[in-house]
């Protein structure tokens, strides 16, 4: 079978309830995204932006047989997408910090992501920590900053992807965005005594 | 005896989300007194929650999360 017929059906029997089709489907889409993201790393202008998002959408539309999926079925895809996504940026950022900044000028876009993060003041691998912790907690709330942070989800997309109300949503947000705060900050001052 | 301890912290962390909702629907001016009323008797519940209140007014104050890795505004 091809790649994008294995990963529509897996797709399709994760939706119907088939659990051990996620485990399959992740690591065919990590690939595609890693060999999406390296290659529009290559062929980047420096003055273009890649967005975490359009290697997404791509992958996406290279791997799903658009005839067979529905609506549901993307939004689907962009949350598992949305968890690859952040692995890919967090192992980026933890060799980033390794290498202090080396790596080579070939990761443009990678680190315009991470540094588009970084004026915003957030800390993508404290970020994913504080995520894990969370979910450990609350899996809903951590996911849910997953899908909106790293994939752009609206309250709406997330909603349908979690099946809560969009009131569950935005409440859900307004806690999980309180409770970061208050943990990526604890860190940042334990680092940075001032 | 762990599922009793993990029954008890769903417990208190289902409390804390009500009580975090409900006084952030109140007027400011009626939080801090809604939150005590709230919180009568449980003093780690109180200080949870109002460091909680705490962090969400610097979030919003600094817009953090405030947009997606796509630049998305989420709010």
């Amino acid at each position: 079978m091809s790649t994008q017929g294995e990963v529509t059906q897996l797709l399709l029997a994760w939706n119907s309830g088939n659990q051990a089709a996620l485990e399959q489907l992740m690591p065919l889409i990590y690939n595609e995204l890693h060999r999406l993201a390296s290659s529009c790393l290559r062929w980047e202008r420096p003055d273009h932006t890649i967005e975490a998002t359009a290697l997404v959408n791509e992958a996406y539309l290279k791997l799903i047989d658009q005839n067979q999926v529905q609506w549901q079925n993307r939004t689907h895809f962009f949350c598992i997408a949305a968890r690859i996504m952040r692995r890919i940026l967090v192992q980026y950022a933890r060799d980033r910090k390794a290498e202090k900044r080396g790596g080579g000028a070939q990761k443009v876009s990678l680190e315009k992501v991470i540094l588009l993060a970084e004026e915003r003041n957030v800390d993508i691998v404290a970020l994913d920590l504080a995520l894990n912790l969370l979910a450990q907690n609350d899996p809903r709330k951590s996911q849910l900053v997953e899908l909106r942070f790293f994939s752009g989800l609206t309250f709406e997309e997330v909603a349908n992807v979690l099946g809560i109300s969009v009131i569950t949503a935005k409440r859900d947000w307004a806690l999980a965005k309180a409770w970061l705060h208050r943990e990526l900050r604890k860190d940042q001052n334990h680092e940075d005594p001032m | 005896m762990k599922t009793q301890c993990k029954e008890d912290s769903n417990n208190y962390w289902q409390m804390l989300e009500n009580i975090f909702y409900n006084v952030l629907s109140c007027p400011m001016e009626q939080r801090q007194a809604y939150l005590k009323k709230a919180c009568a008797h449980n003093l780690k519940l109180y200080k949870d929650i109002e460091s909680l209140l705490q962090a969400y007014e610097k979030a919003q104050g600094e817009g953090f999360l405030a947009f997606s890795l796509n630049q998305k505004y989420l709010g």
